[in-house]
Order: C-alpha cells, then sequence, then structure tokens
C-alpha cells in the first residue's frame, strides 16, 4: 500500500573494490559494486545475493535500485550488483525502441558521428556502442597486439574479467560484513548477466548455492549482442584496431551451427564438483536463447557434476502478470520471475562446504592464446599467461 | 488528472502532455518501457513525498492507476 509518510526506501551503499588489471596493462576504473542490506540489519543468519542484469540494465535504474532492496528485505540477504558494463550512476535510463533499431543506430557510429550519446540523450547508448567496438567489453580479449591471429575459440574468452569482478564484488562484500552467513550466497541473473553468472560458477563452483538463470546465453557467439553480419561490418571499419577471424562464431549469422558450440570445451577448467543449485528458466519461443541450446548446456553441466534444473516458459504458462510472454525475458519482469521461480532457492538453499575464498585455492583458464590463472588469495586475482611464441 | 502528476510522466517520457489521460500506459506510449516505468514510479514519490511498495507499484498499468494510488495516499487529483 502507498504511504502519504515517505519512510527510508532503502539501505544502500556503494563499494568501490579496485578492478583487475589487464595483461594489456589496460587501466580500469574501480569496480562500482551496489549493495542493498536488510534494513533491519545484518545478522549472522544474512546472506548475499549478487544480482546479475542482463545487457544495458543499468544497477542505478530505480528498478533495479528497489529490486535489491526487495530481495534484502524479503529474503534477509545483502544484495549485490556489480557494473560490469562500467555505467555511472547518473546513467539511469535503459533501451529504448529507438536504441532497438540496430542498424541504424551502427550507421551513425560508423559515419563517426561524434555526439551520438549525447544527442540521444539515452543512456545505455554508450555502453552498445563500446561493445559494438570492442572498445570495452571485448577489448582485452580481442586487441590484435596479442592476439594477432584469431583463433575459432575466441569466444570462449569472453566474460572472464567479467566474471572476477562478480567474485571481486563478493569478497569486498565479505570484508565488509564478515558475519555474514557465507554459506548462503546466491545469484538471480538475467540474459547477459546470467551469462556472467555461469563464468563466475565456473571459476568459483562452491561459493554459490544457488543460481537463478532467467534467459541466460548459454555462449555469447550466438549472435548475442548482435547479429553476426553486423559485428563483421564494424570489424571490416578501418577506424577500429580489432580483428576476427572469420571462423569466429562472433561473426556467424543466426542461427549459430550447433556443432560450434563446445561446452565440454568451456566447463573443462571446473576440477571439484559444483555446489549450487542451478535453476534455468528460459521461454519456449525466446529467439535470442534457443531451446535447444539452453538443454545442451543443461546436458554439459550435469556432466560437470553440477545439480540443474531447465524450466521451460511455453506459450501455455504466459498469464500476462509474472510471465508475459515466452519470449526472452528483460527488465521489469525480472522481480516477479525471481519471487515466481526463486523463492525457494533465496530462502532455504546453504552450499555445504567452503568456497574457493577459504581454500586459497587457484584455477587454470585457458583462453585464445593462453590461459587465464584465477587465484582466490585474498581478493581474486587474474593472471594472463601468453602461449603465444 | 493531478497537473503534477502529468508534468513529471511528460518530462520523463518526453511527450507532449496532453497524450498523457488516465489511460496512457507501455501499450500507447512507446517511450514508456518496462524500466522508464520506474524511473516515473521514483519521480512520483519524489514529487509527491509518497512511497509505494513494490508489489503495489508492479501492479500499474497505466498511468490512471498512479492517479488512483496517489489519491488513496491523501493527494488531491487537482
Amino acid at each position: 500500500m502507498s504511504s502519504r509518510r515517505r519512510k527510508p526506501r532503502e539501505q544502500s551503499r556503494i563499494l568501490r573494490p579496485p578492478a583487475q588489471p589487464t595483461e594489456h596493462g589496460l587501466a580500469r576504473e574501480p569496480l562500482q559494486v551496489f549493495v542493498a542490506t536488510p534494513r533491519r540489519g545484518v545478522r549472522r543468519s544474512t546472506g548475499v545475493v549478487l544480482v546479475s542484469l542482463g545487457f544495458a540494465n543499468p544497477n542505478a535504474n530505480p528498478f533495479f535500485v528497489r529490486l535489491r532492496q526487495q530481495l534484502a528485505d524479503r529474503f534477509d540477504l545483502i544484495a549485490v550488483g556489480v557494473d560490469y558494463l562500467g555505467t555511472r550512476a547518473k546513467e539511469s535510463r535503459t533501451l529504448t525502441p529507438q536504441l532497438l533499431d540496430q542498424d541504424a543506430l551502427i550507421q551513425r557510429a560508423l559515419a563517426g558521428e561524434p555526439s551520438l550519446g549525447t544527442a540521444a540523450g539515452l543512456v545505455g547508448i554508450g555502453e552498445i556502442l563500446r561493445v559494438l567496438v570492442g572498445q570495452d567489453l571485448s577489448r582485452e580479449f580481442l586487441l590484435v597486439e596479442r592476439m594477432p591471429a584469431q583463433t575459432p575459440k575466441d569466444y570462449i574468452d569472453f566474460g572472464v574479467i567479467q566474471a572476477v569482478d562478480l567474485l571481486t564484488a563478493l569478497h569486498a562484500v565479505r570484508e565488509a560484513w564478515p558475519k555474514a552467513n557465507f554459506r548462503r550466497v546466491h545469484i538471480v541473473a538475467s540474459s547477459l548477466g546470467a551469462f556472467l553468472a555461469h563464468q563466475a560458477l565456473r571459476l568459483a563452483p562452491r561459493a554459490f548455492a544457488s543460481v537463478l538463470d532467467i534467459s541466460g546465453k548459454p555462449l555469447l557467439g550466438e549472435g548475442y549482442l548482435l547479429h553476426g553480419h553486423r559485428r563483421k561490418a564494424l570489424m571490416d571499419n578501418s577506424n577500429t584496431r580489432v580483428s576476427l577471424d572469420n571462423d569466429s562464431p562472433y561473426c556467424d549469422t543466426l542461427p549459430l551451427s550447433l556443432s560450434s558450440i563446445d561446452l565440454r570445451n568451456q566447463l573443462r577448467p571446473w576440477n571439484h564438483p559444483c555446489s549450487a543449485v542451478v535453476r534455468m528458466v528460459t521461454g519456449a519461443e525466446d529467439d535470442l536463447v534457443p531451446l535447444e541450446h539452453k538443454r545442451r548446456q543443461q546436458a554439459a553441466l550435469d556432466r560437470a557434476g553440477a545439480h540443474t534444473e531447465l524450466r521451460v516458459v511455453g506459450v501455455a504458462e504466459v498469464d500476462g502478470t509474472v510471465v508475459k510472454h515466452a519470449g526472452h525475458g528483460l527488465g521489469a519482469e525480472f522481480y516477479q520471475l525471481i519471487l515466481a521461480l526463486g523463492t525457494d532457492l533465496l530462502r532455504d538453499s546453504e552450499s555445504p562446504g567452503p568456497g574457493e575464498f577459504e581454500e586459497r585455492s587457484s584455477l587454470c583458464l585457458p583462453v585464445s592464446g593462453g590461459h587465464y590463472t584465477v587465484h582466490y588469495d585474498g581478493p581474486p586475482t587474474l593472471a594472463f599467461t601468453s602461449d603465444c611464441p | 488528472m493531478n497537473p503534477e502528476l502529468i508534468r513529471v510522466c511528460a518530462d520523463l517520457l518526453e511527450v507532449d502532455p496532453s497524450l498523457l489521460g488516465p489511460d496512457a500506459s507501455s501499450e500507447t506510449i512507446p517511450a514508456w518501457d518496462s524500466l522508464l516505468h520506474w524511473e516515473i514510479i521514483a519521480e512520483v514519490e519524489e514529487a509527491f513525498d509518497v512511497t509505494f511498495d513494490m508489489d503495489q507499484a508492479v501492479g500499474f498499468q497505466k498511468l490512471g492507476d498512479i492517479q488512483a494510488a496517489l489519491e488513496a495516499a491523501g493527494v488531491e487529483s487537482r
């Protein structure tokens, strides 16, 4: 119910742990970790939930601010969002139908329109353009200096740094609230954020009690950010310093051949069983995440020792309120879907044993042109070793 | 309709206030997406010094619903 007298809407703060440097020496700003704590206080029972948002969903948007506070209060959790896309607090808007016209957007970008973001007055566009021209998300991996010859494996490279950012945020929360219950660490995630959730789970399989993956991409090489021909057009732009092998799934047009997805390779770094319950929710008519891909991901996760559940939302389940369509779930539906499909996980599940942080273990992760090693001695650190001659 | 409510929404949606009647919604205003909806809620709360519960605000389907909630909270409609 509404109240005429205002009460504190949130108990929130922003942590700014240092971000991982890249092997290229590219400077990175400190992470922005948005944290909401239960208004009744953090107790020994209080757990953590990482809220990993979809592409261009800004943490500072009032919906996500309120979502984190709701999760904190309702489930006795410290709710955490990480700006893996570099969104700034003032950038509080999201995609609009105009911005979804990617063809027009790309043409304007290629024409070198310098004030595109400002002129549009809409946020998200800067992020989109950075992604499109490989200047942010992919620059660490795709710069020609390191990989003059791209390999078809380049799609497995994406997301490593962003996943370490998630673990860094979790570590920062542990330092800020050391008496909270870190057997209750969950991830709720959508779309690109769910892709990153799986990456984080891959890096820290015992750190999490549950993962609720809503419309998550198994891999990013399937036309997720943009269709292949668009990316190729950008890569051909002489203003960029990025190149991609034509055999890369990044360059495929939709639909990507399933034969090019090698989830076993993606999951190879797992060196011990995953403790999390992984509940994947996907729309039967999701054209960004084909159901068949999700089924293959589930099979691969099961083979890797995960406890998975796959819930397919068909047209018959669409009720117009909680489930508004059987397509790719985005935006503010996230809240209702979490309540409808994740309440039991957030309330009841705990991880049984020590997490990577207690073990001080490390993990080797092969990527194109070398491998990463993640160390958990303190805040997670990432080191790249080149296998190139 | 409350003129301040209209003003807040028109500013955020960047539309002519005349388009914002009680039935205005994401169906009639293309810019009114699910996340901008929550910016509207936050701005309305600020402007009228009220607080909506999240579960309540999830149910706001059109501008008239927000107006009704404001009236229930004691805000005059004009």
